[in-house]
């Protein structure tokens, strides 16, 4: 009976099928066949162990399915080929941020880190806290995000901030999570400091805090769309509420609050200018004492949802407004890097996919730009 | 706070092992598979490019002890190095001066480990002090 092993090599991967009381010699050869690199320059190593030519494979209790590491010898001939190897490896995981970590060159069947696949592991067996019936929209898809109640019970679960914290402290991971956030990519180095100090990890794992931060964010951003922006939602009328939050938008000052109704010189007058908005009607001139005529006014929520939304978005475009080669210039030099050198189109494959290599690659590569 | 056993823990590092879900540049297993205790490991660290350390293997042993991960395990060098943390006449990892050791968190793992070595050969320091001849062992 014969068993089916994975061959790894850089980012290529056999699969080999060998009986196992065939010696480690002859199995090298079934390998050569397949992978091109003689018997004599193969080093096969399995669970830690370097597999002896004379030895059967039998005897190191290699199972169906299991992975066996392939390293070409430094030995003669094969010396250069085998650099030359590990050089293009190299060049293969080029980006800017990993360059200072070791190539650990990912075993993965994409060739790429996914770490999502280490969902599947055992060690979620028993995990608690999968997606509760409550989770589940009306029509049984899984149309609400977890709520913040959920969220925070998650956030308390001590397996939980064990796996958060296992995460930050790998940096294969914190590579990820910089490669695929364009924010942190921009930061350079920073961001792997700033994802590996102990603080941020705090942050990260500490129930308190990222419960104060979810109120406040709840608060900053009420077109969230979910049941907790409504409930933060203010009220006609309700002038506090309304002007903290318009304030946290335009970073102004607390003691505009009594006067964001009334002030025509306040820093608010643009937005509730008669005409320009749609909620002139209900702030124009009146004053605070508007309550009153508000049960007649026709109020869209919906109107200030987007009000707000929008300023939000300015705020976005501002931090963003830097010429796209400078914004892009990393994601750039890595594309031409891989040969892609019309620059307007790499601009505009990188605007769509937001500052993502991997996700303007699939639209150059897709003809989409 | 609840904490995963520590067999639990090694049985999870054993698939990973197996399976060679890990990086590429180590790679670890049990020294004998019959053993319950799972406490007597086997390691491998393939040398980083760039260095002296290029395209050679070298094997560790690695000793989880009953209170792994609370405690690090202890690790020996079975292939000959020169580099600083390790015991020049026993292969020894000096948990005193390797700061994975000595700063050891219950996070982490053998594989975390081996390639922290890694990485600590080819830091600017190490990468290039002459290396015994390969094959050679403590």
């Amino acid at each position: 009976m014969s068993i089916t092993v994975q061959v790894k090599c850089g980012q290529s991967k056999w699969e080999v099928s060998v009986n196992p009381e065939k010696t480690v010699a002859e199995f090298k050869d079934e390998i050569a066949k397949v992978s091109e690199i003689p018997a004599a320059n193969q080093r096969l190593i399995y669970s830690g162990k370097i597999l002896k030519d004379d030895q059967n494979v039998e005897s190191y209790k290699i199972q169906d399915g299991h992975a066996i590491h392939l390293v070409k010898s430094g030995g003669g001939g094969g010396n250069t080929a085998a650099k030359a190897s590990t050089s293009s490896q190299e060049s293969n995981t080029a980006a800017p941020g990993s360059a200072t970590v070791p190539s650990n060159i990912a075993s993965g069947q994409t060739g790429g880190f996914n770490p999502l696949s280490d969902l599947t592991s055992a060690r979620y067996a028993g995990f608690t806290n999968l997606p509760s019936a409550d989770m589940f929209g009306p029509d049984g898809g899984l149309t609400n995000m977890p709520n913040q109640d959920d969220m925070l019970g998650m956030l308390e679960n001590p397996i939980f901030q064990s796996q958060m914290n296992e995460m930050l402290s790998n940096p294969q991971m914190v590579d990820f999570m910089i490669q695929s956030n364009p924010q942190l990519q921009a930061m350079g180095p920073q961001a792997r400091q700033l994802l590996q100090s102990p603080f941020f990890r705090q942050m990260l794992t500490n129930p308190q805090m990222l419960r104060q931060s979810m109120q406040f964010s709840s608060m900053m951003n009420p077109s969230g769309g979910n049941d907790a922006a409504a409930a933060s939602f203010p009220a006609p009328g309700d002038s506090t509420t309304e002007a903290s939050s318009t304030e946290a938008n335009t970073d102004a000052n607390a003691n505009t609050n009594a006067n964001a109704n009334t002030n025509a010189a306040n820093p608010f007058a643009a937005m509730f200018n008669p005409g320009s908005n749609p909620l002139a009607s209900m702030f124009g001139n009146q004053g605070v004492g508007a309550a009153d005529n508000q049960q007649n006014q026709p109020f869209d929520p919906s109107m200030l949802a987007s009000l707000l939304g929008g300023g939000a978005a300015q705020q976005r475009a501002e931090q963003d407004n830097r010429p796209p080669e400078e914004r892009y210039e990393q994601q750039l030099r890595q594309l031409n890097d891989m040969g892609f050198f019309d620059f307007e189109k790499n601009v505009a494959a990188l605007r769509r996919s937001g500052g993502s290599v991997q996700g303007a690659l699939d639209s150059l590569l897709n003809g989409d730009v | 706070m609840s904490k995963v056993p520590r067999n639990f823990r090694l049985l999870e590092e054993l698939e990973k092992g197996e399976k060679g879900l890990g990086p590429e540049s180590c790679s670890y297993g049990l020294a004998d598979s019959d053993d319950i205790t799972m406490t007597n490991w086997n390691g491998t660290i393939l040398g980083p490019p760039h260095s002296n350390h290029e395209n050679r293997i070298y094997s560790v042993s690695i000793e989880c002890g009953p209170n792994y991960p609370d405690e690090p395990p202890k690790i020996k060098f079975v292939s000959k190095v020169n580099v600083p943390c390790v015991d020049s006449t026993t292969g020894e990892v000096k948990s005193s001066v390797f700061h994975t050791l000595r700063d050891w968190k219950r996070a982490y793992t053998m594989e975390t480990l081996l390639l922290d070595l890694r990485k600590e050969m080819a830091t600017p320091a190490n990468k290039k002090l002459p290396q015994p001849k390969e094959g050679a062992t403590f």
